[in-house]
């Protein structure tokens, strides 16, 4: 069957993808979106919070454990103090034909309905001018699109210490309450203000997707405590909400079940389309299109790209600057709040943020604080230096206490982080991601560590250095670098409006096209520069 | 078409290394010449390979060179030898050379009466360590070099430095060392290491089996990554996600001779002997060598080797399947009488049927006992209540990560996801400050109080354990090692 020839074709509907897609149709353009989108379950009893949604399931063991108990945490070296429930297992769903190989790297991967960002914790934060210094447009253009994209998908935000590190241009919408333990924190804070400012350590609220009134069909926060296992009511943005209104669109076309393999190049190189595989099996498929825009996010576009280079006869090619955050969990206890109420009931995720400032914008820590609410606790209980029926105990003791510090390190493209193909004895291909200097920032992680505890020890907190994780490269699920933006004519490189040199017809509009890594999270610029593109293609 | 390979030896195939020279092997059989060569395994124990679908110009011949001469025919004439089959770690010095002294020596006269065209013969770089104080091990492999390199057959002996990667007892042990809560560094930690991966090992091996040289040679055979053994103890960390610590440093000159002393009253009983940390005061580097450049390009870096590691254990830890076979040994009556007891411990005295299903269902995540003595700890808790606090106050100092510990952790996550149950084990227990703080001073003291106990108790146990060959059905093949 020949498919009609689509003006814009979008791969993956992820973060940029969607914002990508819904610029264009705002625009009167049509859109078609191929896809594999694994689906999201419906979340069970939608106005139970996390306390009667145990009581009131008929499985609930079944629910917050899994089948086959896949979401127990087990005392291991390296284990997380949390683990992915069932119910967030569609967003690491891997098709059969994706074989990836990593070294020194241990990314996570989605091929979900709205991608990566269906399993993140919300954080959005405009980046400062200077740390857009190295993206080939100017940086005040990008302030427009945080606006539109804020405006769509609604950011909670307050004018606060952080706005040294992340300006505040976009419409936001008015913070949750929030949780007696962050509170205190930050109470504590500004009376202390001037000599943390003199350490180089700020706190103020953490910018957040999630809604503290209604917008548009989605509701208001409920303080559910359900956050992790997936909100019911909409509050904490995702992107396959906004995929479910791309869908209602009469210019707007999506086919799921397909992993798009290679772009299709004609005369010239131009991309005149792209090859897909049925995830369910069978033939490939070929969807011809005027534009093809590659949202894959950055692992996945860079396969694609790969393999498009690979079936023309360019194999070898080694793509440099893969980047992704150093991430490190410092977890504390507030030792004035042993033995308080907890309020299981409330908005899971982090109320506040911290930054570190460095004297270099470019090396300056951002972090994020969540004090602990909801959550499976076992994971935490066994990490206790102690027997477990005497963990139990002290746990609830200290529960009121507890909380973690999520803090990141930026990146920069180094010529030893790579992404290549392997080529398997089968005649398919794998995608290699060689991280290969792993240590190169192990010095300022340490000193931000360090700093990290002093900061949270003038709030009054313990952070026991044994306690801290630094966790292996890929966990940051801030991926990018690969094919990036550059004024410079370089080949595997693309132009500010997301183009790929040597190509015509071809973009990139997510991570891969980033030529710098910030500490801040990622996903509010990736969708304000996928929106960006999308208002200026033609 | 590409000359016939000349048949091949190999003893040890069922060890550590061997394993993995059998599994390249069979991976090289992409040549007509590879694929029709005539391999003979030569093992201490047939069983080793029952299962194993071999090619079929392989045979499996059964031949305890500890004990007696490799049956006629076994060697076939023109044939090359790879002898991997050694006694190692905490044996005594006369099983160390009835194995890797006279084992060798029944080899090699095996191999002249056979006319073998080239014997390969794996030693050590412990053989060359300048100190070999009480280190039978290295004295045998330096007695064995002595034997092969006077044989008057063709020969190459083989010093492999530290062997990394699945499955290595070396890797293992340095990572007992380095992950615990204060870590420490035995000696001066400036010795220099260089470890190889035991695949690239491999695949030496069957190369240099497959590259008949006439010259008599001695090579080193080192990874590409030359550090300190402080700085290897620390990567092994960071591979870990652990935090940076400094490490203690434990002098070794005098232990190394109270074991010594020890060694000549109780044995091998105890858990190291004085010669198995010569390796922490002796470089274990490898020379440059033009032949292993040649047969062994790109050897694996230090920092994947580790990693690999942490990505192959975590992938056993997680792995569904391991645990059917643990489900299999323990019926559901079993499990839900264990589940009784382990939640009564935790605190749950009627914890319902459903949980005591869900535990059961799910149980099938947990890896199985390890050795011995985790087997012991989990048959002690599920006696009575009391008896598990004691297994878990011991389990949580000397097994943190054990299947006892497992067991407790899945139960409470179980207990915590189950209605009317939960809110013991997921809910804060206010109270004003002082009451709190008095409750975990004296939940403290109760758990210093039991864990003293169950020291006292359970480590003489531990010690007895280590004497207990493991029985376990689902434990890995054999090492070349007779302990």
């Amino acid at each position: 069957m020949r498919h009609p020839v689509a003006r814009y074709l979008v791969v993956g509907s992820g973060a940029t993808g969607v914002h990508f897609a819904q610029t264009l149709l705002d625009r009167g353009e049509s859109v078609e979106m191929v896809d594999v989108g694994f689906e999201r379950p419906i979340a069970p009893l939608p106005d139970a919070d996390i306390d009667a949604l145990k009581e009131r399931l008929p499985d609930p063991e079944r629910y917050f454990l899994g089948d086959r108990g896949e979401a127990v945490v087990y005392p291991a070296p390296s284990a997380k103090p949390y683990g992915f429930p069932p119910s967030k297992a569609y967003v690491f769903q891997r098709p059969s034909g994706v074989q990836v190989q990593e070294r020194g790297f241990a990314p996570l991967a989605s091929y979900a309905r709205g991608g990566l960002a269906e399993a993140w914790t919300g954080g959005s934060y405009e980046l400062r001018d200077e740390e857009l210094a190295d993206f080939p447009f100017p940086a005040s253009v990008l302030r427009t699109h945080y606006g539109t994209v804020a405006a769509r998908i609604g950011i909670t935000g307050a004018a606060d210490d952080l706005q040294r590190f992340s300006p505040l241009s976009a419409p936001y919408l008015e913070p949750l309450a929030m949780d007696a333990h962050s509170a205190a924190l930050l109470q504590r804070y500004e009376s202390r203000r001037d000599s943390s400012h003199a350490a180089g350590f700020y706190l103020g609220r953490s910018r957040v997707a999630v809604l503290s009134r209604d917008h548009g069909g989605r509701k208001s926060c409920g303080e559910l405590g359900r956050c992790l296992w997936g909100c019911p009511r909409g509050s904490l943005y995702a992107p396959s909400l906004t995929l479910a209104e791309l869908l209602t669109h009469p210019n707007f076309t999506y086919r799921p079940g397909l992993l798009v393999s290679r772009v299709l190049l004609g005369p010239n190189d131009r991309a005149v389309g792209v090859e897909a595989t049925p995830v369910a099996g069978g033939s490939a498929v070929r969807f011809p299109a005027e534009r093809v825009i590659l949202a894959a996010g950055a692992l996945a576009t860079t396969r694609i790209y790969l393999q498009t280079l690979a079936a023309d006869g360019r194999q070898g090619v080694r793509l440099p600057g893969l980047m992704d955050n150093r991430h490190v969990m410092v977890p504390f206890v507030n030792l004035r709040r042993v033995g308080r109420e907890v309020a299981m009931a409330s908005y899971q995720f982090h109320m506040l943020a911290m930054g570190l400032d460095t004297g270099d914008w470019r090396s300056d820590v951002h972090g994020q604080i969540s004090t602990l609410k909801a959550a499976s606790v076992h994971p935490i209980v066994h990490s206790l230096p102690f027997d477990l029926r005497t963990s139990i105990k002290i746990f609830r003791r200290m529960r009121s206490a507890l909380g973690v510090a999520n803090i990141w390190l930026a990146d920069t493209r180094r010529n030893a982080n790579v992404a290549f193909l392997q080529q398997m004895g089968d005649g398919a291909t794998r995608l290699t991601l060689e991280y290969g200097d792993e240590d190169h920032d192990m010095d300022a992680t340490h000193v931000a560590i360090e700093r990290t505890r002093r900061g949270l020890r003038a709030l009054g907190c313990i952070a026991p250095a044994a306690m801290v994780k630094i966790l292996p490269r890929g966990s940051s699920v801030h991926y990018a670098g690969t094919i990036p933006m550059c004024d410079a004519e370089l080949e595997h490189s693309s132009r500010g409006d997301g183009s790929v040199r040597g190509f015509p017809g071809l973009f990139v509009v997510d991570g891969a096209g980033f030529p710098w890594l910030s500490a801040k999270n990622l996903t509010f610029t990736l969708m304000a520069n996928a929106t960006r593109i999308a208002s200026t293609i033609d | 078409m590409a000359a016939p390979l000349p048949p091949l030896v190999i003893t040890g195939a069922s060890g550590f290394v061997g394993r993995r020279v059998v599994d390249a092997l069979r991976g090289s059989d992409a040549t007509d010449a590879a694929a029709a060569r005539a391999v003979t395994l030569l093992v201490r124990d047939a069983a080793a390979f029952q299962r194993d679908v071999l090619p079929a110009a392989w045979r499996v011949v059964a031949c305890d060179l500890a004990r007696e001469a490799p049956p006629a025919g076994a060697i076939p004439r023109g044939g090359i030898v790879v002898h991997l089959a050694a006694a190692t770690g905490r044996l005594s010095p006369a099983v160390m050379r009835e194995v890797n002294v006279e084992g060798t020596r029944r080899l090699v006269e095996a191999c002249v009466a056979a006319g073998a065209a080239q014997l390969v013969f794996i030693s050590s770089i412990a053989a060359a360590f300048p100190d070999r104080r009480w280190y039978h091990y290295a004295e045998a492999k330096r007695d064995a070099e002595r034997i092969v390199a006077m044989s008057g057959l063709p020969f190459i002996i083989v010093r492999p430095t530290m062997v990394f990667g699945h499955g290595s007892p070396v890797q293992e042990g340095l990572e007992r060392l380095a992950l615990g809560g204060a870590p420490i560094v035995l000696g001066s930690g400036r010795v220099q290491v260089q470890p190889v991966h035991v695949d690239d090992l491999a695949r030496f091996l069957v190369a240099l089996s497959e590259h008949r040289s006439e010259a008599a040679a001695t090579v080193d055979v080192g990874g590409p990554d030359r550090v300190a053994m402080r700085t290897l103890l620390a990567r092994m960390r960071a591979a870990h996600s652990l935090p940076a610590r400094e490490l203690r440093s434990i002098p070794l000159a005098i232990p190394r001779q109270l074991l010594a002393l020890a060694e000549r009253i109780v044995g091998t009983r105890l858990p190291v002997t004085a010669g198995q940390l010569a390796s922490f005061v002796n470089d274990s580097c490898a020379q440059p060598s033009d032949v292993v450049e040649r047969l062994m390009p790109a050897p694996r870096h230090l920092g994947d080797m580790l990693h690999e590691h942490v990505a192959a254990t975590k992938a056993r830890d997680e792995r569904p399947g391991i645990v059917g076979r643990v489900a299999s040994l323990e019926s559901g009556e079993q499990l839900a009488r264990e589940f009784a007891v382990f939640a009564s411990y935790l605190g749950s005295a009627a914890p319902g049927a459903r949980a005591a299903e869900s535990y059961q269902r799910t149980h099938a995540s947990i890896a199985p006992p390890s050795d011995t003595f985790d087997r012991w700890l989990v048959a002690l808790a599920r006696q009575s209540p009391m008896a598990c606090a004691l297994a878990d106050a011991y389990a949580r100092l000397a097994r943190p990560y054990g299947t006892l510990r497992c067991k407790l952790v899945l139960t409470l996550a179980v207990l915590e996801s189950s209605p009317a149950l939960h809110r013991q084990y997921d809910t804060a227990r206010p109270s004003g400050s002082v009451v709190a703080w008095s409750a975990i001073v004296v939940a403290g003291l109760g758990w210093m109080g039991r864990s003293a106990i169950a020291a006292m108790l359970l480590a003489p146990l531990q010690l007895v354990a280590r004497c207990v060959p493991d029985a376990a059905p689902e434990s890995p093949p054999s090492e070349t090692s007779r302990g």
